[in-house]
């Protein structure tokens, strides 16, 4: 049974009274804005005056990582030659939640997870396989992405015509029977399975990755996608959403449906925390 | 408690290809690290060996995975590498095919950069326009290399990337081990790839982490670390059965250090604790280790950090296991180097022997290890493999012998 004790989302408004503080001076838009959400998330249970990081585990989820800080690397290196440590040293995916660590001084188990289109729901199924094995009663899971402006127009090439590209973090606590007991939470509901279709088989021709380019299967995936802005790590988002959304009664288990850009799409069966 | 049989091996570096070119190496104590002109000692593979990948594989359907990126190299050398490994490693565990429920983690932390890192630095300026760059930026995401890997496969099981720095291979024979123990595959393919490129290679000379020659881990004299590039990948299934498993995962751990970004904790706090977590997942105590291979990049920090947890958790160095580090043999292959250095184990666990390190002649008195001084011929029950990544993670395995082997 794995509980979802917490959710939140980044709130970008809070960026320049964050990069204000002198810890965050350095930090990417990547790593504040993971921090943000996993600070917003963690927030009812501090209030609730529990939170140990004692058996627990993060993984953090990016598809595009810490392309931003790779990009002013790798122009500095062309442009003079000049490689600057700093920029290299945040250039690795794993910077991200290297960042948040130290930032909350968490010493447990750490992965991050960079799926492309299912990175969000590699990071929820990965924590659960932590918790369900014993590895660690509670988990706290970040997906996160940001925009690049200089590459802003080509990374809008590099989807389908038509994607609406955007950015965000978003956090999610899950924990055993035993780990929301320890932290005194109380569930916001289970989640009881991730099912999925990855990516399309290669057709005939193995051109898998050209199939971008098929507008009319494109074209019914994007039918499929919900307003508003994608980006790879986004599952963990959308779950946080349908946790603040209004639910009718009655209305659990449910699904909760994401398609995907490349034609394949994901479900998240949000369950009924038992009585 | 983890129990994954390990059934199958793949693996290429500059030491040559296929897991026997690895060992060799160690038994013969031949680096495969060149003294650079340029004061950087870097483990490539060389050029010409990558167009004999295809006919070293039996199968002609692996063959036929591995010609079309032939042509589309160097851009797709991280897709070669791993498919490469992954098919050699399913040839020698006897699978015919992968089955939706087999699993697949695959481990890296450049991914497929050799296609688009030129390419950024061309479009930002201004010789490039964004249509054309658009189709290199797409396999910016790491995750690109797994889809690249699955689709070439066939492949429609459970799969993730991870990409945790050098632990990351690491992580993902844990998680494979620990697939098999939760049911999510009955079988799984866990290893990782690294090429070279140029952001590591100048993001690690920024940081003067780089060794001109091969790396000495443990010595007093130790200047830094060689990169290199390759891949690995082991078969984990449940029960390989006794003539089948080459070696098991008993156990696995995982912290983290939250100290910096890429020195390790000084007195290697989070490595020691993630070595304790893997005993206690094995049912084992210290003294049942008889060998740690080691992360022992070469760097000062990383050599002083890793001796002092080593030493934390054996007490007196005089009843501590052997450790030692073959980095100076095959260099540091960052993500791919946890998987590829547990092939090597897996090796050696199966020819009775403990391997020492290489080019190690004035062992650093501030990190009191016991140093195997050669090659030893010794039946090890149990060996721990460390590794330390930037970012603070840190993960080990207890690899530990098969009931019954023959000499690898």
């Amino acid at each position: 049974m794995i509980h979802l004790l917490a959710a939140a989302t980044a709130d970008p408004a809070r960026l320049p009274e964050l990069k204000a503080l002198p810890a965050f001076r350095k930090a990417t838009r990547n790593m504040a804005l993971a921090w943000l959400s996993v600070d917003a998330a963690l927030e009812p249970l501090r209030a609730a005056g529990r939170v140990t990081f004692e058996d627990a585990a993060m993984i953090l989820g990016s598809s595009h990582g810490e392309l931003e800080t790779t990009k002013e690397f790798l122009k500095g290196l062309a442009d003079s030659r000049i490689a600057r440590p700093l920029l290299f040293q945040n250039s690795l995916h794993n910077a991200t939640l290297g960042f948040v660590t130290m930032r909350l001084e968490f010493t447990g188990i750490t992965l991050t997870v960079s799926s492309r289109h299912f990175t969000g729901e590699d990071s929820l199924l990965t924590a659960r396989d932590l918790i369900e094995s014993g590895f660690c009663s509670m988990a706290i899971v970040t997906g996160v992405d940001t925009l690049v402006a200089d590459l802003h127009e080509a990374l809008l090439l590099a989807y389908p015509s038509g994607i609406s590209l955007g950015e965000g973090a978003a956090t999610v606590i899950l924990a055993s029977e035993e780990g929301r007991r320890r932290l005194g939470a109380a569930s916001l509901g289970l989640l009881e399975g991730i099912d999925y279709e990855r990516d399309s088989p290669l057709d005939a021709e193995g051109k898998q990755e050209e199939r971008g380019d098929d507008n009319e299967r494109m074209t019914a995936a994007m039918d499929r996608l919900p307003s508003g802005r994608y980006h790879d790590s986004d599952a963990i988002r959308r779950l946080v959403i349908e946790l603040a959304g209004d639910e009718p009664p009655g209305s659990r288990p449910r699904w909760i449906e994401l398609a995907k850009p490349n034609g394949s799409r994901t479900r998240i069966r949000l369950g009924k925390t038992p009585e | 408690m983890l129990s994954a049989s390990v059934t199958g091996l793949g693996a290429i570096s500059c030491c040559g290809v296929g897991p026997e070119a690895l060992a060799r190496s160690a038994y013969e104590g031949m680096s495969a690290i060149p003294s650079s002109a340029d004061g950087e000692g870097l483990g490539r593979i060389p050029e010409g060996e990558l167009a004999t990948l295809p006919a070293r594989l039996s199968e002609e359907r692996h063959r036929e995975c591995l010609r079309g990126l032939l042509e589309g190299l160097p851009g797709s050398k991280a897709a070669l590498l791993t498919l490469f490994t992954i098919c050699q490693a399913m040839e020698r565990a006897g699978w015919r095919e992968l089955k939706p429920t087999d699993g697949l983690v695959l481990a890296t932390t450049t991914g497929q950069i050799a296609l688009w890192d030129t390419a950024l630095a061309r479009y930002l300026q201004g010789r490039s326009d964004p249509a054309l760059f658009g189709k290199n930026l797409r396999h910016q995401p790491l995750g690109s290399l797994l889809s690249v890997v699955s689709a070439r496969l066939g492949f429609q099981g459970p799969s993730t990337l991870l990409a945790s720095a050098c632990a990351a291979s690491t992580q993902a024979v844990a998680l494979g081990a620990l697939w098999l123990a939760t049911g999510r595959a009955r079988r799984v393919l866990v290893g990782g790839t690294e090429v070279l490129c140029e952001l590591t290679v100048q993001g690690f000379r920024s940081l003067q982490l780089l060794s001109p020659r091969a790396a000495t881990p443990f010595d007093l004299g130790r200047r830094g670390i060689n990169l290199s590039e390759g891949s690995a990948f082991l078969c984990l299934e449940r029960d390989g059965g006794e003539a089948r498993t080459l070696a098991r995962i008993t156990g696995a751990g995982m912290s983290t250090d939250a100290y910096h970004m890429t020195s390790p904790h000084p007195e290697g706090e989070g490595s020691h604790r993630a070595m304790l977590a893997a005993l206690r997942s094995a049912g084992l105590e210290p003294p049942d280790i008889g060998w740690i291979h080691a992360h022992g990049t070469g760097s000062r920090h990383n050599d002083a950090a890793e001796g002092t947890a080593i030493t934390r958790l054996f007490g007196d160095p005089a009843r501590a296991p052997f450790t030692s580090s073959t980095k100076g043999l095959h260099g540091h292959a960052l993500g791919a180097s946890g998987a590829l250095e547990t092939v090597l184990c897996v090796q050696a666990l199966r020819a009775g022997r403990v391997l020492p390190t290489h080019g190690l002649t004035d062992p650093d008195p501030a990190i009191p290890l016991r140093h195997p001084p050669r090659v030893i011929d010794e039946e090890i029950p149990h060996l721990l493999k460390s590794t330390l990544g930037f970012g603070g993670t840190n993960a080990a395995l207890v690899i530990s012998r098969a009931p019954k082997s023959g000499v690898a």
